[in-house]
């Protein structure tokens, strides 16, 4: 699950790593394959982080629905009695 | 040559204690009270909590006959029976606490937050987010391995809670 919104991230960090690592390769030659592996590194990390993220946040959002529709089940059913 | 200083401290230490017993006793005759409206109403508890069971099995089929490529439904489905269950343990621990109250016992700290969110909640009063998120918090602390597994309450459990309840 984790996975497969890692991949979807790690193209993003992917296309920022290219396209940094491109415009300065284009002024600095030297240090562009630099950037480019710093930021991929570095986007390798934030995608993993961003994925989690992105999980949980469904699960969250289904914990309320979840425990609001359980409290009002209960209310319910003390009310009714 | 002390006595006189001691006999002034040990009655002010059993004047402090009485009058502290005494001013608990109208919130443990409340508690005595609700604990009777929850003996009154124990068909409505054990049904409550069946309900919840039902719910929560529902949930849970849903949860695994749904494909891994629904990840999005899949993930909130399993949040909403983390959710419901949050509130089917949350419900244990507060009969638990309610007939704790009533033999006596004072909440501190945690539990009597808990107990006193948890007592607005189930009577249909409005509850700040910020309580509501510390409910869950401490029913997720204390039953994290079940809720974490999707474990609901056994039927031994819900039996001996009723117990618990009708023995008060």
């Amino acid at each position: 699950m984790h996975l497969i919104w890692f991949l979807p991230y790690l193209v993003k960090y992917l296309i920022v790593a290219v396209l940094l690592g491109g415009v300065i390769g284009l002024i600095f030659p030297p240090i562009g394959g630099v950037v480019f592996l710093l930021l991929l590194i570095g986007g390798v990390g934030a995608a993993w982080k961003d994925a989690g993220k992105r999980r949980r946040a469904h699960e969250q959002q289904g914990e309320a629905e979840g425990f609001d529709q359980a409290l009002r089940s209960v209310q319910n059913s003390f009310r009714q009695k | 040559m002390a006595i006189p200083f001691i006999i002034p401290l040990v009655l002010t230490a059993a004047g402090g204690l009485a009058i502290g017993a005494l001013s608990r006793q109208p919130e443990i005759n409340r508690l005595k009270e609700q604990v009777r409206v929850l003996q009154r109403e124990i068909e409505t508890l054990r049904k409550a909590m069946q309900e919840q069971q039902r719910q929560i099995d529902e949930l849970k089929i849903r949860y695994s006959t749904l494909k891994a490529w629904n990840f999005a439904e899949r993930q909130r489905t399993r949040g909403m029976t983390r959710g419901s269950l949050i509130l089917h343990y949350g419900l244990r621990d507060y009969v638990e606490l309610t007939v704790a109250q009533s033999r006596g016992k004072a909440l501190e700290g945690d539990d009597l937050r808990f107990f006193n969110a948890f007592n607005v909640m189930v009577n249909d009063q409005p509850l700040g987010e910020e309580e509501k998120s510390f409910v869950k918090e401490y029913v997720t602390g204390r039953h994290r391995y079940q809720i974490d597994n999707l474990i609901p309450m056994n039927e031994q459990d819900r039996d001996a809670l009723v117990h618990l309840v009708g023995a008060a």
